[in-house]
């Protein structure tokens, strides 16, 4: 499904990822690790398309399109979904809004109909309450005034409610106290299917004892240092991350 | 009606037509300006200079926007563009404990100058050789440029003579330079036209205490520039404690270079008029301003504030704070216009105002403006005019203190958000009793 | 800059959708303006020699004015006497007496405009006056309103059928020496609403008033009085749009509102008129004053949406004249092109415990410039005064301007004054996000720019909210590479 060849990034012509190579099925969780600083939210932002991130060699093939050809959009219509480290407000537009608008234009590129209003809030309704977010939720301004938590449910909110083929989920984890992370984890699990693939970006293993990956790959210095199982997440939660980096030396 | 807003009618009995004194004054002026010589060296050309344009300028009249809340009459009466013998110098001139370097415009005329420390140079600009002017004049006229400022040109015409100041590149002048722009006791009404040019080189320091001093029936129309190279920094102080009758006109005109900072504070008392017109440029990248004022109105005092902050590159910052207390039946204005010019990205301009009305005869007039030209940018103001905090002044007053205290507590309570944040400790000191007893002060008798 | 800002710019041609004209045969006097022109509008009109030496009052002060210079809008100088100062669709005798013997064709104009003025097919619950160009063409619902006691009509016809009501209260709230274009106004307005609520009456329904340009070289100067007598209620709409011509166009219009004692009047704008060309060639000049006067616990509240014009000049204030007086502003200013607004509103607080709210967003795009100016004024008699404001601006794009002058003038000290203004972009992020989620740029700043004008659309009546939501993202829209 995804195929990252030799990817080298640079920001502000400082280079992060430096010949990143990963493939990627659909059907398979992936998590990515790896020290504050190794490129994991650049390898991020790079699949959304997002600017600033300029990609100096190698390249990423999406279901066999030349994924950095599309812009932001295009990508999102076909299928790539980012769980945002930060989610950004958008002061006055309402989540309901907001949603509507996006699954309108995915759903009109896959070529489905558009959902008539009720069957809209049903499904909004629904998907939030099994996120265990109160509808009222959907009222508020996209983000706006919403703590650290319901940011990050919001964002699984949108991704269950997108229903993509390539799901990133960029630190989701981050500033998730149990319960929510439960919930998170649960929606993400949700998620899983033979036609679809999840990357988990992540620092901490604690996500991964919830939504057990399939492949766990260690990124530090721009590149994969190592890939495993999920007895590697393990390993690093034992013996940190210098452990890998002194043994790769 | 004259421009946006409500109009009223003009307070007082006016015996003449204002257009008609202004048109006196004016030909008043320009006849005084042909008595000074204008053939040669810095002082000649910048008369010539400033005869011109005050030749060309108009007075401001009752529809000039940025005179809508300043009354132009006090400036208008009987002989403040005179010229009087200097009179004695005040008294209680120094601020305790404060150790300076000073130099003084006593009556308009520069006096004689003591030796600075290094780095430090102070000369009059008749006494400049010609090698100096050459540097002064790239300088001196172009900050506070006089065409469209008639009193800026005024200054000019009519200037006796001015200073220069000088903090050599990486200068780090600890000791506090200080200006006082003096009127004596002397009662003949005068007009004088101090002026002083201020250089700070290429990454030096320095701290400058502009006092404004006296309180004779005399018109003070200042001109201050300062221009500050890259990497320099000037904390300039400049206090106005003296109310009574003179009549204050000061220009401040200012350049920052790349990286520079400016931290200006202000303390001022109303007068009979008071009104600055401070314009601050942002021309190299990466400069920083502050600017801090208190301003306490009494009696029927006046006391007006008109800046511009003009970010004309990227990354600037400005960040300006100010309180105001308007009593009895004086008059407060605020005008802070924050002006971020095409291309200046990355700006961050923030201006906060409170003021407090203690009467309902004095009058608060407040005007932040934003004109931007630049979408990449922060910029906010806010204003407030309100009242002092109803459970603090119980609280004062279950404690025992009765109404009038309590008010006075609180309401410099008000001004010392600002005061306490000023630099110099002995100015500091000396700021917190002068403002609490100008507050404290009884009001005086109002003249029929 | 980002690469997706820069396409902003391009993304905000959205063209005018009002644009054609209607060929009509109509009246139209040469252009010129002196003392007949006046007393022909006056003649035309029928009115009473009192109103015609109101005019003629108006005319003769009127010449001894000055063009106000202090707003930050810049046009070359008008030329009054190349204006024509009326024109009215011609039609026999007196005027129509039912809409079957109104033009069809302008029957037509009204609704490709979405106005039908047909009451079997007109929006439920709102009774129109259309006006084209300088007069009336019809007012539906009159029926219905007179059995509430409302009056309803055309100026012209009150000026008539309700002198005493006209003569009490024409000019009381503008004079006409108020300003340049008040006075220019009162000389020879054509035409307008006139709204009477009798005590106690809520008004059954939405009044609105749809204001067409169309004739070339006219310029269009109606007036609008509404008396909302004690206790009464009444909300009024009022929508502008214009053919698209290479000339400018003036519209000089004035709106005078009271409210008695206890009365509450809700006044909502759409102004679309024609903006003029990217380039700025043509558009309508609007020119407009609009004040009304709050007496005791009576509430004003404005609300408009200005999205059209080449330069707007408006400020629709609030005399908070009684005690407890409420006054409200809420304005969405959009300019794009080269269009210019300097537009805002002047709460003067005159009776105790007066409260006002000004919200207002400026939205400005490409290379025109959007001011905000307003003035709080709070009386030496105002007790207790309340006022909030929070002036919002979005810039779009690093070669417009987007303004703010507010005048705060305080003479009570029991008095609160609260002011804030921001100004902010569309962020990198949001439009990332939007995109990240699948919608195409266009959509992403329409949906950013109408969240950002919530709090106003939040005050429109329904049908008006989506309206002017479509509007905007109608002016937004355009092609993106």
């Amino acid at each position: 499904m995804l195929k990252i060849t030799n990817l080298h990034v640079t920001v502000a012509d400082t280079p992060i990822l430096k010949g990143l190579t990963l493939a990627i099925n659909a059907g398979e969780v992936h998590a990515i690790m790896g020290p504050n600083g190794s490129g994991k939210s650049t390898l991020a932002a790079v699949l959304a398309g997002r600017a600033g991130y300029e990609v100096t060699a190698g390249g990423i093939e999406y279901l066999g399109r030349d994924l950095l050809a599309l812009t932001v959009e295009e990508r999102a219509r076909a299928g790539v979904f980012l769980a945002f480290q930060y989610p950004v407000e958008i002061p006055g537009v309402s989540n309901m809004e907001f949603l509507r608008a996006s699954l309108e234009a995915v759903r009109s590129h896959r070529g489905e109909p558009n959902l008539s209003a009720v069957e809209f809030m049903k499904l909004a309704r629904a998907t939030s309450q099994q996120l265990q977010l109160d509808p009222e939720f959907l009222k508020r301004g996209v983000n706006e005034g919403f703590s650290g938590g319901e940011k990050k449910r919001n964002e699984i909110l949108q991704m269950l409610l997108l229903q993509p083929r390539l799901a990133v989920l960029d630190e989701t984890d981050s500033g998730l106290d149990i319960d929510a992370l439960q919930v998170v984890a649960d929606g993400v699990n949700a998620l899983r299917s033979p036609e679809r693939a999840i990357v988990m970006v992540t620092h901490y293993q604690r996500l991964l004892d919830h939504v057990v990956p399939d492949y766990v790959h260690v990124l530090a210095d721009g590149r994969i240092l190592r890939s495993g199982g999920r007895e590697l997440a393990l390993e690093l939660e034992a013996k940190g991350y210098g452990w890998l980096r002194n043994d790769a030396a | 009606m004259a421009g946006f807003a409500t109009t009223r009618p003009e307070s007082g009995v006016v015996t003449m037509k204002r257009s008609e004194r202004i048109e006196i004054f004016a030909h008043t002026a320009r006849t005084r300006s042909e008595s000074f010589p204008t053939d040669t060296g810095v002082l000649g050309r910048l008369r010539a200079a400033g005869r011109a344009a005050f030749s060309a300028a108009e007075l401001p009249n009752p529809k000039t926007e940025s005179w809508k809340y300043s009354r132009i009459g006090p400036l208008l009466e009987e002989g403040l563009l005179d010229h009087a013998p200097v009179g004695a110098a005040v008294a209680a001139m120094p601020i305790p404990g404060l150790a300076t370097q000073s130099m003084v415009i006593l009556d308009g005329i520069p006096q004689s100058l003591p030796a600075f420390t290094p780095g430090v140079s102070v000369t009059s600009f008749a006494a400049l050789t010609d090698a100096e002017a050459v540097v002064v004049e790239a300088h001196l006229g172009r900050l506070a440029a006089a065409p469209e400022k008639p009193f800026v040109a005024l200054n000019a015409a009519l200037l006796e003579d001015g200073l220069v100041v000088r903090v050599a590149p990486g200068a780090d002048a600890a000791l506090p330079i200080e200006l006082l722009i003096a009127q004596s006791d002397s009662s003949t009404p005068r007009g004088v036209h101090p002026r002083v040019l201020v250089l700070v080189g290429q990454g030096a320091r320095a701290t400058l205490i502009e006092r404004h001093l006296g309180t004779a029936m005399a018109f003070t129309n200042s001109v201050v520039e300062v221009v500050l190279e890259d990497g320099a920094q000037l904390d300039h102080l400049r206090l106005a404690l003296d109310a009574g009758h003179g009549r204050w006109l000061s220009a401040l005109d200012v350049e920052l270079g790349r990286n520079a900072r400016y931290n200006l504070w202000q303390a001022q008392l109303g007068a009979a008029f008071r009104r600055n017109e401070i314009r601050i440029g942002l021309a190299g990248e990466g400069a920083e301003v502050t600017v801090s004022g208190a301003g306490l109105t009494r009696n029927n005092d006046h006391l007006d504030n008109q800046l511009c902050l003009e970010h004309r590159v990227p990354r600037g910052t400005s960040k300006q704070l100010f309180r105001n207390i308007a009593g009895e039946t004086s008059r407060g204005i605020l005008n802070g216009r924050i002006h971020i010019h095409r291309g200046a990205q990355k700006t961050d301009a923030q201006l906060h105002t409170k003021s407090l009305l203690l009467s309902s005869r004095a009058e608060i007039d407040v005007k932040p403006e934003l004109e931007i030209y630049a979408d990449d940018v922060k910029c906010a103001h806010g204003a407030t005019l309100g009242q002092l905090d109803a459970n603090a002044l119980f609280y004062l007053r279950s404690r025992g203190l009765d109404a009038n205290a309590a008010r006075s507590m609180l309401s410099f309570a008000f001004l010392a958000e600002v005061v306490d944040g000023f630099p110099v400790d002995a100015v500091r000191a000396a700021l917190r009793p002068a403002l609490a007893q100008a507050f404290a002060a009884p009001a005086e008798e109002e003249s029929p | 800059m980002s690469k997706n800002l820069g396409q902003l710019d391009g993304m905000v041609h959205g063209a005018y959708k009002a644009g054609w004209t209607t060929d009509i045969e109509s009246d139209t006097l040469p252009p010129g303006l002196n003392e007949d022109t006046v007393r022909f509008i006056s003649a035309r009109k029928q009115e009473p020699d009192w109103l015609l030496q109101w005019r003629l009052k108006a005319f003769r002060h009127w010449q001894t004015m000055a063009h106000p210079q202090w707003a930050h809008v810049h046009y070359p100088p008008i030329d009054y006497q190349s204006i024509s100062y009326y024109s009215a669709p011609r039609r026999p005798g007196e005027g129509p007496q039912s809409l079957d013997e109104v033009d069809p064709e302008l029957l037509r104009t009204y609704e490709k405009l979405g106005i039908p003025l047909h009451e079997r097919a007109a929006l439920a619950g709102v009774a129109v006056d259309a006006v084209f160009d300088s007069v009336s063409v019809v007012t539906t619902f009159k029926d219905k309103l007179a059995e509430a006691g409302v009056i309803f009509c055309p100026i012209s016809e009150a000026v008539r059928e309700h002198p005493e009501l006209i003569r009490k209260y024409l000019g009381s709230v503008v004079p006409f020496r108020d300003n340049f274009f008040a006075g220019l106004n009162s000389a020879v307005f054509s035409d307008g609403s006139f709204v009477y609520v009798p005590r106690g009456v809520r008004c059954p329904m939405e009044l609105s008033t749809y204001f067409r340009i169309n004739a070339r070289n006219t310029g269009q100067f109606e007036r609008t009085l509404i008396v909302a007598d004690e206790g009464s209620h009444v909300s009024y709409l009022e929508g502008c749009t214009a053919p698209q011509r290479d000339e400018n166009q003036l519209h000089a219009a004035v709106v005078e509102l009271i409210a008695l004692k206890g009365a509450e009047i809700k006044y909502s704008t759409v102004q679309n008129w024609y903006p003029g060309d990217a380039e700025g060639r043509g558009g309508i000049y609007n020119f407009v004053t609009k004040r009304g006067i709050a007496h005791e616990n009576a509430k004003i509240s404005w609300t408009q949406v200005e999205t059209g014009s080449a330069i707007t000049w408006k400020y629709p204030s609030v005399i908070l004249q009684g005690d407890n007086a409420v006054g409200e502003f809420y304005s969405v200013a959009l300019t794009r092109g080269m269009q210019q607004a300097d537009t805002g509103t002047k709460m003067v607080h005159v009776g105790r415990n007066t409260r006002s709210t000004i919200v207002a967003k400026g939205i400005s795009a490409m290379r025109a410039e959007n001011s905000y100016r307003g003035l709080v004024h709070i009386g030496a008699g105002a007790e207790n005064a309340r006022n909030h404001t929070q002036c919002d601006s979005l810039l779009l794009g690093d070669r417009c301007g987007a303004h703010t002058f507010p005048y705060i003038e305080s003479r009570n000290p029991s008095a609160t004054v609260e002011h804030e203004a921001t100004t902010s972009k569309v962020s990198d992020d949001q439009l990332f996000l939007c995109r990240q989620r699948g919608l195409d740029p266009e959509k992403a700043v329409s949906m950013i720019v109408n969240g950002f004008c919530k709090q106003v659309f939040r005050e429109l009546p329904m049908e008006f909210a989506v309206e002017a939501g479509k509007l905007l993202e109608v002016s937004l829209e355009g092609a993106i590479g």
